[in-house]
């Protein structure tokens, strides 16, 4: 009495399969911007206040410097084309200002540290005195603590802009200021109070002994972090930016 | 006239810059750090809403504002919709009172965003000049009339048209057909002021760089683009297809409406979190100016941009401008061998001073320093006690028995005060004391007479930091307790930062941090989490801003 219709197989595995198309197009449709961007490499450019970040980055990406330039409130961002070989890269210039470095590139950095390839971090090398030094030295530790973190670091290269001013310091001094500092900064954290967190007694032993490793005798260096660091020189406003492009396409080789 | 006027993005590039003189820059990146990066608006609600009835005739998406630093003074507008962010800033110096100087920007801001470049920069200078003869204007209108008059006389008059070389010919052409001034004024009567402006054309030439405009030409293009008001976007995202679903799926755009729905629900948040109704509605404010004109990005309701953009302002409020290293300082003072260094501590009856005191006290001492605890409470009566009984403690929790000491005088009049604190650091010096804590009374921050001897106390002892502790108990009032204390120590001191203490007894209502920063900008270095001495920690922004967000 109760005919079981046989189950049309056909008809099912079409419809189930009608259903899936579905899903994959309108998440591809939604999500185009996550799954077509997130391979692309990208370069940061950061730095302290008017150390000419912006201009580097104009330069970079538009081959020429603006008009004048200003602090920035906001990031920038484009697409800088190494040529044909190599390929494209995103370059992200950040402001300097201690607010907005907190709003936009500690958690940028923490969001898609696996893409960055390496960060160009200017100073001014005209303007290099102790608080400068002091500054640029916090500013580096703090950076170091978020790309230290993954295996092999981050590559940095700190470019030292206005070198070729009479009142600009070489960056082998440059380099062994900022060593000092870096290593007196380190010492005094472990002085320092611990910050509150949610459960206390958190994180910040293990960022101690991230920096930890690159001390020897005492003594802070560049060469003992997991990341590579070199020293670059030159002038952004006259163009000489050899030492940027050649680093850049080392590393977008690499 | 004016120094300097500049169009830049957000991002730093400058668009345009019109610089007679040298580059302010140093005045414009002061404008940008203190306005459009750290601005705060704390308004009452009274204030909010008038506010609110006189911006209507602005048009979505801009703001305008002036600001003063040093001898200068920079107005601004700037403009943040979709496509277009930019701001417009004009710097001259203070002295010099511009006439309606927001009308000029406004219309400067029409026409860089209607004209391309080349032609900006002619108009740009047109502007300029008009901006400058402003205040001749009132003398100046009757003039064209006259003019008429005569020119009607001379009529029948024979024309002279001048050859190059200097000789002339006579015509007998009606001389109108060389006024230019009077058809063009009759054509566009709501804006012909500016015509009656350029009417002295022998002072501009008649030619343009480029040769391509006269310039009653481009005052009449100008006036054209200048005449098209910016029409109310006919869109309503309702009526487009699927509007509903972008509520969903994002890519909508905010209206003031959208966020009007969301404020309420926020501002109770944070009121909630025991953020003064006040500064809550001010920050919101803040998020409505950053959010209206703007889309919302996939899969994300305005609710939670909204939240976003609130949480990106308290990162943005409680991250300090200059990160402060305490120890650094010292050590800095110790080897110019300018020691001490003096601490001062202010703050409202029973917030914690002496207690946060000795627990600064018990790390420094942990660092090695010898520490001179100064019982400044000349009112109280067991102040001077209770500070002992910590002295007493902290010597035996001490490595060395002799690294720390309590200096007293006393109790009496405020006049003691500055005595006890001179004397403290005088004895310090003598002494090889490297830091001198100073405690100081209680004071309620509304009473005038008790806050008033702060102002001598801080230029007799002039300690190298003011802290103001806080209470987290205290709601509202904070508000008021931050601004009062910061006024209170003269024009050229300020509080340096504060100690947030209490903070174990609140959980996550730590609004009172909010309201401490707002009301002053001054920011938060230390907090109290417990009652032992190890109970104090730094203040980390990413753990204020998850808890207020919770």
């Amino acid at each position: 009495m109760f005919e079981v219709a046989p189950p049309d197989y056909q008809k099912f595995i079409v419809s189930l399969l009608l259903a899936l198309a579905v899903l994959v197009v309108t998440s591809v449709l939604f999500n185009r911007k996550r799954i077509f961007h997130s391979s692309k490499p990208v370069f940061v450019i950061s730095g302290p206040k008017s150390s000419g970040k912006t201009n580097l980055f104009e330069l970079l990406t538009k081959g020429d410097l603006p008009v004048l330039t200003v602090s920035s409130v906001e990031p920038n961002s484009a697409t800088l084309n190494l040529g044909a070989k190599i390929g494209s890269y995103d370059v992200y210039d950040f402001p300097g200002n201690e607010k907005l470095k907190s709003l936009y590139l500690y958690p940028f950095l923490k969001e898609k540290l696996s893409s960055v390839k390496g960060i160009i971090y200017m100073i001014d090398a005209s303007q290099f005195s102790s608080e400068y030094c002091t500054e640029v030295a916090q500013d580096l530790i703090r950076l170091y603590e978020i790309t230290e973190s993954v295996p092999n670091g981050v590559d940095f290269q700190l470019f030292c802009n206005k070198c070729d001013l009479f009142t600009s310091k070489k960056w082998t001094t440059i380099k062994s200021l900022l060593e000092s500092e870096i290593a007196q900064i380190c010492k005094r954290q472990i002085l320092n109070l611990s910050q509150i967190s949610a459960k206390d007694g958190q994180s910040d032993e293990a960022i101690a002994q991230q920096l930890a490793s690159s001390f020897r005798d005492g003594k802070f260096q560049f060469e003992l972090l997991e990341g590579n660091t070199e020293f670059g020189q030159g002038n952004v406003h006259k163009k000489k930016i050899e030492m940027v492009t050649n680093w850049l396409h080392e590393k977008a080789i690499n | 006239m004016i120094d300097q006027f500049l169009i830049f993005r957000p991002t730093g590039q400058v668009e345009f810059n019109y610089q007679p003189g040298k580059n302010l820059s140093n005045v414009v990146n002061a404008f940008i750090d203190d306005v459009l990066v750290s601005e705060r608006n704390l308004k009452t609600f009274q204030q909010a809403e008038k506010d609110d009835a006189q911006e209507v005739q602005d048009e979505e998406g801009t703001t305008v504002g002036s600001y003063h630093v040093d001898k200068y003074s920079v107005e601004y507008l700037s403009v943040n919709q979709q496509h277009t962010k930019l701001v417009f800033v004009m710097i001259h110096v203070s002295v010099l009172a511009l006439k309606s100087p927001f009308v000029f920007l406004r219309k400067i801001k029409t026409l860089y965003l209607n004209s391309d470049h080349a032609k900006f920069e002619q108009f740009f200078e047109l502007n300029l000049k008009t901006l400058e003869e402003k205040k001749e204007e009132v003398k100046e209108e009757p003039k064209p009339e006259l003019k008429e008059d005569k020119k009607k006389v001379k009529g029948n008059k024979k024309s002279r048209k001048w050859n190059p070389d200097g000789t002339f010919y006579e015509e007998n052409e009606e001389s109108s057909d060389l006024d230019f001034s009077t058809d063009s004024s009759a054509q566009n009567n709501g804006s012909a002021n500016l015509n009656q402006l350029v009417g002295d054309k022998a002072h501009f030439g008649s030619k343009t760089k480029t040769g391509e405009f006269l310039v009653s030409d481009l005052s009449q293009e100008m006036d054209k683009i200048l005449s098209i008001t910016p029409k109310a976007k006919a869109t309503e995202p309702s009526s487009q297809p699927l509007g509903f679903l972008r509520n969903i799926i994002g890519g909508k755009k905010i209206t003031k409406e959208d966020i009007k729905k969301v404020k309420s629900a926020l501002s109770t948040h944070l009121i909630k979190k025991n953020v003064a109704p006040d500064v809550a509605n001010s920050l919101i404010s803040e998020i409505e100016k950053e959010l209206v004109g703007s889309t919302t990005a996939n899969f994300t309701s305005v609710q939670d941009t909204a939240k976003k953009s609130l949480e990106k302002q308290l990162i943005k409020l409680l991250t300090p401008n200059n990160s402060i290293d305490l120890l650094k300082e010292i050590q800095a003072k110790k080897a110019s061998d300018n020691l001490p260094y003096v601490i001062s501590v202010v703050g409202v009856n029973g917030v914690g001073k002496s207690t946060n005191l000795s627990k600064l006290a018990y790390w420094l001492l942990q660092n090695n320093y010898r520490v001179l605890i100064t019982a400044c409470d000349t009112f109280r009566s067991g102040a001077v006690e209770q500070l002992r009984t910590h002295v007493n403690n902290l010597t035996k929790l001490s490595p060395d028995q002799k690294q720390i000491e309590l200096f007293e005088g006393g109790y009496g009049g405020a006049d003691l005060v500055a005595k006890i604190a001179t004397g403290a650091i005088k004895y310090a010096k003598q002494n090889n004391f490297d830091i001198v804590l100073l405690d100081t009374a209680g004071r309620r921050h509304n009473d005038t007479q008790l806050m008033a001897p702060l102002a001598s106390f801080a230029k007799a002892a002039n300690p190298d930091k003011i802290i103001m502790v806080g209470e987290a108990l205290v709601g509202t009032d904070s508000v008021l307790q931050a601004q009062n204390f910061n006024k209170a120590f003269g024009l050229n001191r300020h509080l340096d930062f504060f100690i947030v203490s209490k903070c174990d007894t609140v959980g996550d209502l730590i609004g009172s941090m909010v309201n401490l920063v707002y009301a002053t900008g001054i920011p938060i270095l230390f907090v109290g989490n417990g009652q032992t001495y190890t109970d104090l920690r730094t203040l980390s922004v990413d753990w204020a801003v998850s808890m207020l967000m919770s």
